[in-house]
């Protein structure tokens, strides 16, 4: 089969969020399975920057009166057809500003691109695969070149995240050269663009859905969301592929190894001697110690922001004070934004250090427009409660796996998540899980109240700050008994100041418990590949 | 031939915690004096509450007035009302109290008067719709309620000249209702007048029944003893022959005769001047008065541990009940919440009771200190309380990162030393030049006072001086593995409204036994000089000496004692507190600083102009300091206790 994947940002060429992950890891593992797979995606000024490098020209188009490009890039483990020039090229993905042209110019570079096969000899698709409400006018133009009797194509709608966007009838139709009354095929049969437009009450992620043969999401959870959010009348069209993590417990070893020479090669995380000492050197050491390069903020107004915010130990240019002692490691990772439940973390922290006095809570964040107000609240915070947070906004290559293989437990405080993948990635590297009974969450994470020691973590009412902490807390004294002497004072100490009796009884009954439940979350994550995603969309893709 | 019954209430009550030359001021004024007058006109009937603290009082140290006017009752001259323990407003407290509080009054009553009262007097005649649930528990058959609770109910007026059924949930109870009319004119004017007024009321058919409930002091004690004698004597007299028209009888013998009009139901409500007071509800003072609040919640803590502790001994409890005497939780004209003494004696009970429920439930045994962030004032915001065997500091960071309560635990000493109390807006105190405070008077808060403040700017509330937003802003608190307690805040220095450079305030925070030890870190985190004095504020109460014997409260500086109404500013290293009968109390910084000491003192409105009612001792320590970006002022301040 031939297969476009249409992704707005893409791991290989402009990433900030999730979304960038997902379609080139489908198109890998289709591929595998022996599929002829595109990911088609705007260049966010990635060709720019590539120059020629592994950069096919496939067509050259003016749009505007500016010249396009559409390229091939065949780096990638699955290829990526990159539309560029213009707008496409601006560097803020998400930018508010500029992102209904950029995908407007996208959606007339895609139909031109389809219109003209015969010069770039690249194949209709079989199946269009859009990501996300960006690709919803993508999906449109498509649809007018391909939707012919002759042809049976599928188009597959995916919502990684729900949107409350809005476009305008002139964004589906005269906006990207395309007449409303031109019929197109949707749930309710032939229509005009105009008529499904109406149909979706202007609602981007509907309309997606009412074009689309399939509406898929990332777990199942998030399919009742759709449902209710999109419309009871699209709910027979719903299903799910889950995401999966394409870490590999190795390579992350390997790939720190490499990066921090003072680390012994054979290290082994489920090894307390191991653990302890990666804790240690990254509270104390790895955190103070960044290279010069990190952290990587790509937008540029977000450097300058962070600059004249910064309040020790975070510093000007982002780099951090190490924590001046040791002790219980809790991570978050994932993107500055709201939905995230960061205010909720804060709320529950000073409840937290009364539990854990000791405790140490490390913020990796990816910066994302609009969110000015949480990343001061969280540099106050920062500094407020400096004996126990760190906070590091942009990518930090030399502390995002070890940090992952150093801590105790990761927190996904979120208000609701789709699938979650930084739950498969804390739990791969042994980390105990503190998610949000919410969304993919809810079925990744197993918690211990019903799973025992196949559990994986504990689940949390979303945007509860007090069930938060008490969870939370409970985690990290659950995790730190792994570190004492079975019976001992210090261990009784811990597991009398836990709060939940059922982990205190795991504890009474097995005091190697923790170090069970880091196992349990590896092989949890191990359940979740691309491959079986590839082979349930698949399944999805033929009806 | 017209007539109308009347009961003659008279309400005897000095609160827990009263000095004792005021109690005994009273005694000979007033108490003694209508003891004579029940005896001169024992064949009349009066009704007399005597109040669980002034009970107990009065079993100490006047054991004969006791007996004697227990004899009354015998002889049927009297007939006595029951009440709380605690003279406590029942519906301010947990059900069950409002319960214990009647029946350990009762059991009291019992055990000196040899009999049970069937009706009972409300403190401030607070009443609430829940209440005939605990008194009917109690076997109390009536309560006096104020006419005004009557005319709140919608009733009119005439309602009020009968006694009436009401019930809670089945559990019924009969009021009756002192007449506001009869209060206003009974003693202040001519018997011939308070007759014409009765008589107004009077109908041929004789049923009505006019309720007087009034203080016992009103005889004696407001007014001249002299003039007091000779107007009890003239209205008895001629009341004795007047009987035909106005029947002074019980309101037991009323409701034998007369029995209920009916049903009715009542709103919350008190006298007409507490409703005034109290912006229509007695709940209201909890809300104006945070000290108030402080008490009632401290109450309710104090609770949680005594009920933990099941073979508590009962004084535990009786400490706890008295703590609850309503007189230091409110305020009208006079008095009341402003007595420091009152207080003091509310958190002295409590502190006791506390400590024996923490040794019976091994409270320390796991750890001490105990560290706990609670809603302990019930604001919705998180307060950190420090517990230990020898002493309790909490803190509020929310306002201001202060610490509103340092109780000290030592036996034999048990004080809250933060029981400082604010000066609130007073309507009484309009034009007299008085400002009332714009945060609460308590300890740890600093401020970044315009350079050109002065100690009589601080003490009475000049506005405009305090530049930064610090002394009421919300500060984070975290707690180190050592249980030190670590607060701050990034707040701000402003000009004319403007931003001029972030502040970052810390307070480190290390309690031991015997000391509480501060260290201030304030640092300039913005791109701007700031120039402003610096001051931490520290507000105490030595503890009165109630028996009214020993030395004035004072403190030393530089070897000199002042007594607690001066002024001094000035540079020293230490201040240390004096109060009688009380180990020394010292505040130290390691270096010479300036030190502003004033008086916090409150104002009463008397016949004879404002007068000042000493509500503790500030201290603000003062460093005027350019702050250059980046610089930090670093401060360590010492309490030293008992």
């Amino acid at each position: 089969m031939n297969i476009w994947l249409l992704s707005f940002e893409s791991i290989y060429t402009a990433k900030v969020g999730g979304l960038a992950e997902v379609p080139p890891r489908l198109g890998e593992a289709l591929k595998k399975l022996g599929h002829n797979v595109y990911v088609l995606t705007p260049s966010h000024g990635f060709a720019e920057k590539r120059g020629r490098d592994h950069l096919e020209e496939l067509l050259s188009i003016e749009i505007d009166k500016v010249r396009h490009g559409i390229y091939l890039y065949d780096k990638p483990p699955v290829p990526h057809i990159i539309f560029s020039g213009g707008i496409l090229d601006h560097l803020e993905i998400y930018s508010p500003k500029h992102i209904m042209d950029k995908i407007r110019v996208w959606s007339i570079l895609v139909r031109i691109l389809l219109e003209k096969k015969s010069e770039t000899g690249i194949q209709w698709p079989d199946i269009i695969h859009g990501n996300d409400w960006h690709s919803v006018p993508v999906i449109i133009a498509a649809k007018t070149v391909l939707e012919k009797p002759s042809e049976n194509k599928r188009f597959i709608y995916q919502i990684h995240l729900l949107s409350r966007a809005t476009l305008g009838i002139d964004q589906v139709s005269t906006g990207i050269g395309l007449d409303p009354h031109i019929p197109i095929r949707g749930i309710y049969g032939w229509k005009t663009i105009r008529e499904y437009y109406e149909l979706s009450n202007s609602y981007a992620d509907r309309l997606g859905a009412l074009i689309s043969d399939k509406t898929v999401t990332v777990s199942r959870e998030y399919v009742k969301e759709l449902v209710k959010r999109l419309g009871w009348d699209l709910e027979r069209y719903f299903d799910y592929i889950p995401n999966a993590t394409t870490w590999k417990l190795p390579e992350i070893i390997k790939s720190v190894t490499r990066i921090h020479s003072s680390l012994k090669s054979d290290i082994n995380v489920f090894n307390p001697v191991h653990r302890r000492s990666l804790r240690t050197y990254t509270e104390l050491k790895a955190l103070g110690t960044m290279p010069q390069r990190e952290p990587v903020i790509a937008d540029h107004e977000f450097r300058v922001f962070l600059e004249r915010i910064s309040l020790e130990p975070l510093m000007p240019d982002g780099k951090t004070k190490p924590f001046e002692a040791e002790g219980p490691l809790a991570i978050m990772t994932g993107r500055l934004a709201r939905q995230k439940g960061i205010h909720v973390l804060l709320k529950s922290i000073e409840d937290v250090i009364f539990n854990i006095p000791t405790v140490r809570i490390l913020l990796l964040l990816l910066p994302v427009w609009g969110e000015r107000k949480l990343a001061e609240e969280l540099v106050e915070a920062a500094s407020l409660y400096r004996e126990n947070l760190r906070v590091i906004f942009g990518k930090a290559e030399s502390l995002y796996y070890l940090a992952h293989m150093s801590s105790d437990v990761m927190v996904i405080p979120s208000l609701y998540e789709p699938f979650g993948l930084v739950a498969l990635e804390g739990m791969i590297t042994g980390n105990m899980v503190v998610a949000s009974k919410t969304g993919g969450l809810a079925e990744t994470v197993k918690d211990i109240h019903l799973y025992g020691l196949n559990g994986t973590g504990l689940h949390v009412e979303p945007g509860d700050p007090i069930d938060l902490a008490s969870k939370l807390s409970d985690a990290l004294l659950f995790m730190e008994t792994g570190y004492r002497e079975p019976w001992g004072k210090e261990w009784y100490s811990l597991v009398e100041k836990i709060n939940d009796r059922t982990l205190r009884n795991l504890l009474y009954s097995n005091p190697e418990a923790p170090w069970i439940i880091r196992k349990s979350s590896h092989n949890r994550a191990l359940e979740y590949t691309w491959e079986k995603s590839a082979r349930k969309a698949l399944m999805i893709y033929t009806g | 031939m017209a007539s109308v019954n009347f009961i003659f209430t008279i309400h005897f009550h000095q609160p827990h915690g009263q000095l004792k030359w005021i109690n005994e001021k009273i005694y000979v004024n007033s108490y003694r004096l209508l003891l004579e007058i029940f005896k001169k006109y024992a064949d009349l009937h009066f009704t007399v509450h005597i109040s669980g603290p002034l009970l107990l009082y009065m079993i100490d140290n006047h054991p004969e007035w006791i007996d004697e006017i227990a004899k009354l009752g015998d002889y049927g001259t009297i007939e006595f009302l029951a009440g709380s323990l605690g003279e406590a407003i029942l519906p301010l407290l947990p059900r069950s109290d409002r319960v214990d509080q009647v029946r350990e009054y009762i059991r009291l009553f019992e055990k000196y008067f040899g009999l049970k009262p069937r009706g009972l007097w409300l403190p401030e005649r607070v009443w609430e719709p829940s209440l005939p649930i605990p008194l009917a528990e109690n076997g109390i058959e009536y309560v006096l309620v104020d006419d005004s609770t009557l005319l709140r109910a919608g009733h009119p007026q005439e309602d009020a000249y009968y006694a009436w059924n009401t019930e809670e949930g089945g559990e019924r109870v009969k009021v009756f209702f002192i007449d506001a009319g009869l209060r206003y004119v009974l003693p202040w004017s001519s018997s011939e007048e308070v007759f014409n007024y009765m008589m107004s009321k009077a109908t041929d058919t004789g049923d009505r029944v006019l309720v007087w409930g009034s203080d016992a002091e009103k005889f004696g004690e407001w007014a001249d003893p002299g003039w007091a004698r000779w107007w009890l004597n003239d209205f008895l007299s001629k009341l004795r022959l007047r009987r035909n028209e106005i029947k002074l009888l019980h309101p037991t013998e009323y409701l034998r005769e007369h029995g209920v009009r009916g049903l009715i139901y009542l709103p919350t409500g008190s006298y007409d001047k507490m409703l005034e007071w109290s912006n229509g509800f007695f709940r209201n003072f909890q809300l104006k008065y945070r000290e108030s609040n402080n008490m009632h919640k401290k109450m309710l803590y104090v609770r949680g541990k005594l009920v933990k502790a099941p073979k508590i001994p009962r004084e535990a409890w009786n400490l706890y009940y008295l703590a609850q005497c309503n007189d230091a939780y409110w305020h009208g004209l006079f008095g009341g919440i402003y007595l420091s003494h009152l207080r003091q004696a509310i958190y002295e009970n409590l502190i006791k009771a506390e400590k024996i429920a923490e040794e019976e439930i091994g409270y320390y045994e796991k750890h001490e200190p105990v560290i706990k962030r609670v809603d302990f004032d019930y604001d919705g915001r998180i307060e950190v309380l420090y517990e230990s065997r020898r002493l309790n500091a909490y803190f509020k960071p929310s306002d201001g990162g202060t610490m509103f309560e340092l109780d000290i635990k030592r036996d034999g000493y048990e004080h809250n030393l933060q029981d400082t109390m604010t000066r609130y807006p007073e309507p009484y105190l309009h034009g007299s030049g008085f400002n009332p405070d714009w945060y609460r008077r308590v300890s740890l808060r600093v401020h970044l006072w315009e350079p050109s403040t002065t100690l009589h700017d601080w003490i009475n509330n000049t506005p405009f001086k305090d530049n930064s937003d610090l002394a009421l802003k919300k500060y984070s608190v975290s707690i180190t593995p050592s249980d030190e307690l670590i607060m701050r805040s990034l707040g701000g220095y402003y000009l004319a409204g403007s931003l001029v450079s972030r502040i970052l305030v810390e307070k480190r925070i290390k309690v031991r036994d015997n000391e509480l030890s501060t260290t201030y870190i304030v640092e300039n985190k913005g791109d701007k000089p700031v120039t402003a004095k610096i001051g931490y504020e520290y507000h105490l109460a030595p503890k009165i000496d109630r028996t009214g014997k020993g030395e004035p409260i004072g403190y030393i500086v530089n070897g000199e004692f002042y007594t607690r109404d001066n002024e001094w500013g000035g540079i020293t290293r230490q201040v240390v507190f004096k109060a009688p009968d009380y180990p020394d109390i010292k505040l130290e910084t390691r270096k010479d600083e300036i030190y502003w000491i004033a008086p916090l003192n409150m104002l009463a409105r008397t016949e004879k102009g404002f007068k000042p009612i000493p509500q503790g001792i500030a201290v603000m320590i003062i460093r005027e300091k350019t702050l250059r970006p980046g610089d930090r002022e670093t401060l360590i301040a010492k309490l030293e206790l008992p």
